[in-house]
């Protein structure tokens, strides 16, 4: 009888202990594969709110802007938007490009202060650039062009008691770096992805914010898309246009140079990789424990076996398929589970809602995970090769053993 | 003999006299503190005025002008309209203890109250609660007289103020009165905890209807870095004849 033959009826000889052996491996493959769909999901979110948000994939802002951003010095534009954004349309590497106006603002509510950040947008374009932009319509509708209207994050709106109809008027400082108010009808509630924006931000349209800041046709920072996500032939193709043509002393970075989200992605890659980790030895260790139970159990049998001419190599190998039988079946059947799992939480996502209320960082509250194949597939030998190597150890003292004093046992 | 001993006795009284009305002659025609800071806000205090000027700011980025003019009543209400491009048409209005703000782009007027106080005038060096005070100094404060020193070559009275109450800007200052013409010449702010939170500096006066005011002031808010601001006045007529209704709410946003 072949080797791997005795391996699978050693396999069901104790189907109690090969069920555990199964479910331990299972356990972690389905963990690792709900996991890393998570990780997925986040690294596809935080990339969604910074590209959309944030930084852009790629964006220009005036280099002294960044120099002194913790003063926020609201003075250092990007002059002419319109001009830039003629010739950056015509970079073939640029899928869409949205100039904005940032308004740092404040309202007041009797002796309250609530703090606010006005993005003006130029909402033609930016239907481009942002193609689920109508998504964040809770309540009324998006900003005409031409007109002071405003739509604010539904908490914001909460904390000026505003709703649609309603005029607010917020405080603000200009390029000038002098103050000034301005009143915005309220025509629509947002529900922004990520709990900061939801807290904080109102949209406007950008020659109104424009106006406000005293802007004179200049924009806070262009943010553009790749149209094939290589970010750095984007970056690179951006920084030689303005380096030739103009205008000077502006600062082109991609979002991985500068968004918080990518840094904490950076970040969580490696923790959920040592978690990972984690998992796959608290699972080995249930494979090594029932390997060793087996050739305890089986001490008389291995002596036989030896007895009869089998070698240690030969003996390393039926344990060692054995455990790789059990390998297979927990991991096929924890990724399977996981997957089964991942895919539909995909399109209904987890609602980390009031956890996330107070995080200030660009993660929507409901996060979908996201199954990545190239990473199940991973994860099944991954969680396969760990299971055989858990059996190594105990295998080979099993070969070691001398047939007389295993007979004796 | 007898005549000798009474000449001697006389004179010793008259000699006594003397010593004593030397003693008490300086304290007799001195002013206190209370007195000097009545006179320099006599000083300062106009029945009505029209005034026009221009504020320097500099901060860590530059210099930058805004100009203005005010119309003031007595030391409790005025209104300053901007005129420079960037601040065109923006207004501040002091009615007694209450400060509202107008802006043209704005379709109500903000009333500043609480912390909003504090907040920088244009983003200035004055805060809208230096705006505020000024309305009979010793309601709100003790006055000590610390002695006299010389500022910019002018003899000035050293005055300590300390608030009497919490609901004031600062809880002690100091100032330096000219003891000629009693003029504010320097002023220091202090917080609760001795730290110096701004100087104010004349450098410049002008006289006009027998009052004599600052001119050119320099005011450093001393928590801020690279920071100054000069207000300069240009002109300032006393007693004119103020538009109707200047200080009403429905004339701030006309």
């Amino acid at each position: 009888m072949k080797l791997s033959g005795i391996a699978l009826r050693n396999v069901f000889r104790n189907g109690r202990r090969s069920l555990l052996s199964v479910t331990a491996v299972a356990v972690a493959a389905l963990s690792i594969t709900l996991l890393f769909a998570l990780l997925e999901g986040i690294r596809a979110d935080i990339r969604h709110n910074a590209w959309n948000y944030e930084s852009g994939e790629v964006r220009i802002r005036n280099a002294e802007f960044d120099r002194y951003e913790y003063l926020n010095p609201v003075q250092y534009v990007v002059p002419d938007h319109r001009a830039l954004a003629e010739r950056l349309e015509q970079l073939p590497q640029v899928a869409a490009l949205s100039p904005r106006i940032n308004i740092p603002a404040v309202s007041f509510r009797g002796e309250r202060q609530i703090s606010a950040r006005g993005i003006g947008l130029d909402f033609r374009m930016e239907q481009e650039y942002q193609e689920d932009l109508d998504l964040i319509v809770a309540e009324g509708r998006l900003p005409a062009t031409g007109t002071s209207e405003a739509i604010l994050g539904n908490r914001l709106a909460r904390e000026l008691g505003a709703g649609v109809g309603d005029t607010v008027t917020f405080l603000t400082q200009t390029r000038a770096r002098t103050s000034n108010a301005f009143t915005v009808d309220v025509v629509g509630l947002a529900a922004f992805p990520v709990a900061a924006l939801d807290r904080t931000a109102f949209l406007l349209p950008i020659e109104a914010a424009g106006h406000y800041m005293r802007m004179r046709d200049a924009a806070s920072e262009v943010l553009l898309k790749s149209t094939d996500g290589r970010t750095e032939v984007l970056k690179a193709a951006v920084s030689a246009l303005l380096s030739e043509e103009g205008p000077e002393g502006m600062n082109v970075a991609s979002w991985t140079e500068v968004s918080g989200g990518y840094s904490y992605l950076q970040m969580a890659d490696v923790v959920y990789r040592i978690i990972a980790l984690f998992f796959f030895l608290l699972g080995s260790t249930v494979i090594v424990n029932t390997t060793m139970m087996t050739i305890h159990e089986r001490t008389r049998e291995i002596g036989t076996l030896s007895a009869m001419g089998m070698r240690g190599g030969q003996l390393v190998r039926l344990f060692f398929t054995e455990a790789t039988y059990l390998g297979i079946a927990g991991s096929l059947a924890g990724v399977l589970a996981g997957a089964a799992l991942a895919v539909p939480l995909q399109y209904t996502g987890i609602d980390f809602g009031a956890q996330m209320e107070m995080v200030d960082m660009d993660l929507s509250t409901v996060l979908y995970p996201v199954l990545n194949w190239r990473s199940t597939v991973l994860t099944f030998f991954y969680s396969l090769a760990v299971a055989m190597l858990a059996s190594f150890v105990p295998a080979r003292r099993a070969a070691k053993l001398q047939p007389v004093v295993a007979l004796r046992v | 003999m007898q005549y000798l001993r009474i000449a001697r006795r006389k004179a010793w009284r008259i000699g006594l006299l003397v010593a004593l009305a030397a003693l008490v002659a300086p304290s007799a025609f001195a002013l206190s503190a209370d007195e000097i800071i009545e006179r320099m806000e006599d000083n300062q205090t106009h029945p009505t005025s029209y005034i026009e000027g221009e504020m320097v700011i500099t901060d860590r980025f530059g210099d930058r002008v805004s100009t203005f003019f005010a119309h003031t009543e007595g030391d409790d209400r005025f209104l300053v309209e901007f005129t420079s491009r960037d601040e065109e048409g923006q207004r501040v209005l002091r009615r007694n203890d209450d400060l509202y703000l107008y802006y043209p782009d704005a379709r109500e007027t903000i009333r500043l109250t609480g912390s909003a106080l504090r907040d920088s005038l244009l983003g200035s060096d004055i805060s809208y609660e230096d705006m505020t005070g000024g309305r009979g100094l010793a309601e709100d404060y003790k006055f000590e007289l610390l002695g006299e020193e010389t500022v910019d070559d002018r003899r000035c009275y050293k005055i300590e103020l300390t608030a009497r109450g919490t609901n004031v800007a600062y809880p002690k200052q100091i100032y330096w009165v000219d003891s000629e013409d009693f003029v504010l010449r320097k002023s220091e702010q202090y917080a609760r905890a001795g730290r110096k939170l701004k100087v104010t500096e004349v450098l410049e006066t002008m006289e006009q209807d027998g009052y004599i005011f600052p001119a050119r002031i320099r005011i450093t808010d001393q928590t801020r870095r690279s920071s100054g601001t000069e207000m300069i006045l240009h002109q300032v007529d006393i007693g004119v004849d103020l538009p109707r209704g200047v200080f009403s709410l429905e004339q701030l946003t006309w």
